[in-house]
């Protein structure tokens, strides 16, 4: 990939906010059912995820600590502490201050433990878009649980190819050809390696 | 009811396809981790065991294993742009390495081998379909099939016609015949609307199955009496179509080669392994069994072994091979 002529030579940049976890999840309005349910999915998950410190994060509830950790869930802004130092690939700039990556535009459904990413590419022809979602898509390969299922997307008319890049994303077959391209994954390496 | 009779661990990656012996006596599987391993019944320990591992020194993912009709090839397709062709020595049931075909311009994606065992297909992120003969152990590629637009899935070849399928990135499966020398695709089965991962044919070869990434499985009939309307020689029409099943997109249909049983088995990336049956009045599939978290994760593959017809082979994402029973 030439990176010598720049998509976007220069890219808005936001400021960057800390953001605060409002509430945590209330288990009052969980049944005895769901926990049963809940208990027999859980003990069939696989390894523990590698746990990333989450100190912007302010007090914990005890309840939650007592908690083990195979039964603690992943929430968006878990995903996003993941996911907002990527450097995008073309300038020495995170995904969060180019507004790519928003808190916003994750979900979790945590019937299905699917977590669907959605980023917007600074500029509708970015052709940088599928390396972008890569990185998402490998970063989160290495932090995640496999037994989370992940959909990433570009942001719905942020790009001119958005089918096209949706679905190459989510081919896993695909994806598994593309990180075997070992100058293809050492890009998506030096655009993860410090987020 | 459906038991699970043997979890089979020893590949270090995800495992994508297995494919049984027409015997049924062998289990051949690939992987990520670049190996093809053989698995054989132990009766002593009611177990399957891995017989031989095979490295052919892919340098990456081997996506598929075909074997001939009468278990003497094994053929392996790998994302390094090789196919690998094995054969078993007949004394000691081992496999030695014969010889790499050559010639995709990337990713080998599938291989299949026809049913007289002189043909063997090829197809890949070129978008092309290669047709190769087979004479005492060299391969000769007699035909390079373009026409689809994108990345060629799945290639498969009919039963006991001379007739080739091939399922595509494009949402389209494409049916191609000999016609004087030439491969020709004589039709173009349109009704996804997303990749199609895999198709199957039941064991007559009146009817195709084809699964997609749009959830969707479609069921189709083969007619070969549209000549008057439609000007083909023959058409694949849909039939029916298994709708509203599935959470994520279907890797892999399996039509079970039970004599008296219409049954399809379905792998999912929500992890769970699915078996329909056509109901009373023969016109729909329905869900008979739901196998929740079938695997940790995703399936890539499902196989209904050919003479134990009860018997059923999955592989997954978790790297594991699952060996289940169907009653």
């Amino acid at each position: 990939m030439d990176l010598g002529d720049l998509i976007n030579p220069s890219p808005k940049v936001y400021d960057v906010a800390p953001i605060k976890r409002e509430t945590r999840r209330t288990p009052n309005t969980v049944t005895e059912d769901d926990q049963n349910a809940e208990q027999l999915f859980n003990s069939i998950l696989g390894p523990k995820y590698i746990k990333k410190p989450l100190e912007e994060i302010g007090t914990i509830d005890e309840d939650e600590v007592a908690d083990s950790e195979e039964d603690e869930e992943i929430d968006e802004l878990e995903i996003y502490d993941l996911l907002r130092n990527i450097k995008d690939p073309e300038h020495p700039l995170t995904l969060e201050q180019l507004k790519v990556a928003q808190h916003s535009l994750i979900n979790i459904d945590q019937l299905t433990k699917t977590i669907t990413v959605q980023f917007t590419p600074t500029i509708t022809h970015c052709s940088m878009a599928t390396l972008i979602g890569l990185c998402i898509r490998v970063k989160l390969l290495r932090s995640i649980p496999k037994t989370y299922k992940v959909d990433i997307k570009v942001s719905q008319g942020s790009h001119e190819s958005e089918n096209a890049v949706n679905r190459q994303l989510n081919d896993k077959e695909r994806v598994a050809a593309a990180l075997e391209n070992s100058k293809l994954l050492s890009v998506v390496d030096k655009c993860i390696i410090h987020s | 009811m459906l038991t699970l009779l043997d979890t089979i661990t020893g590949h270090t990656d995800r495992v994508w396809c297995a494919a049984w012996s027409n015997d049924g006596q062998f289990l051949a599987t690939c992987s990520s981790d670049k190996m093809i391993k053989i698995h054989k019944y132990d009766a002593n320990t009611n177990k399957w065991r891995c017989k031989q591992t095979l490295d052919a020194q892919h340098s990456r993912t081997v996506r598929s294993v075909s074997w001939s009709p009468n278990g003497e090839l094994l053929a392996c397709a790998s994302f390094d742009r090789s196919t690998s062709i094995w054969r078993r020595s007949s004394e000691q049931e081992d496999f030695h390495f014969v010889n790499f075909l050559e010639g995709h311009e990337s990713e080998v994606k599938c291989v299949s081998w026809d049913s007289s065992g002189d043909l063997l297909a090829t197809c890949g992120r070129d978008k092309s379909v290669w047709v190769w003969l087979e004479e005492d152990d060299d391969f000769d590629c007699v035909g390079v099939l373009n026409g689809h637009s994108q990345d060629v899935k799945r290639v498969l070849w009919h039963p006991n016609r001379p007739l080739l399928l091939s399922a595509s990135y494009d949402d389209t499966v494409r049916c191609w015949c000999e016609e004087l020398d030439d491969w020709v695709c004589v039709d173009t089965l349109r009704g996804h609307t997303s990749t199609v991962w895999d198709i199957c044919f039941n064991p007559t070869g009146t009817h195709v199955a084809s699964c997609s990434d749009d959830l969707n499985i479609i069921i189709w009939r083969l007619e070969d009496q549209s000549i008057a309307t439609t000007g083909k020689t023959l058409e694949f029409r849909e039939e029916t179509r298994i709708s509203g099943e599935h959470g994520r997109s279907i890797y892999s249909v399996s039509w079970s080669k039970h004599a008296e049983k219409d049954l399809i088995a379905s792998a999912c990336g929500d992890d769970c392994l699915r078996i329909f049956g056509r109901n009373k009045q023969g016109e729909q599939f329905a869900l008979l069994h739901k196998q929740d978290k079938a695997h940790e994760t995703d399936l890539n593959c499902v196989a209904w072994n050919p003479v134990h017809t009860n018997l059923l082979a999955t592989t997954s994402d978790d790297h594991n091979i699952k060996i289940w029973k169907f009653e």
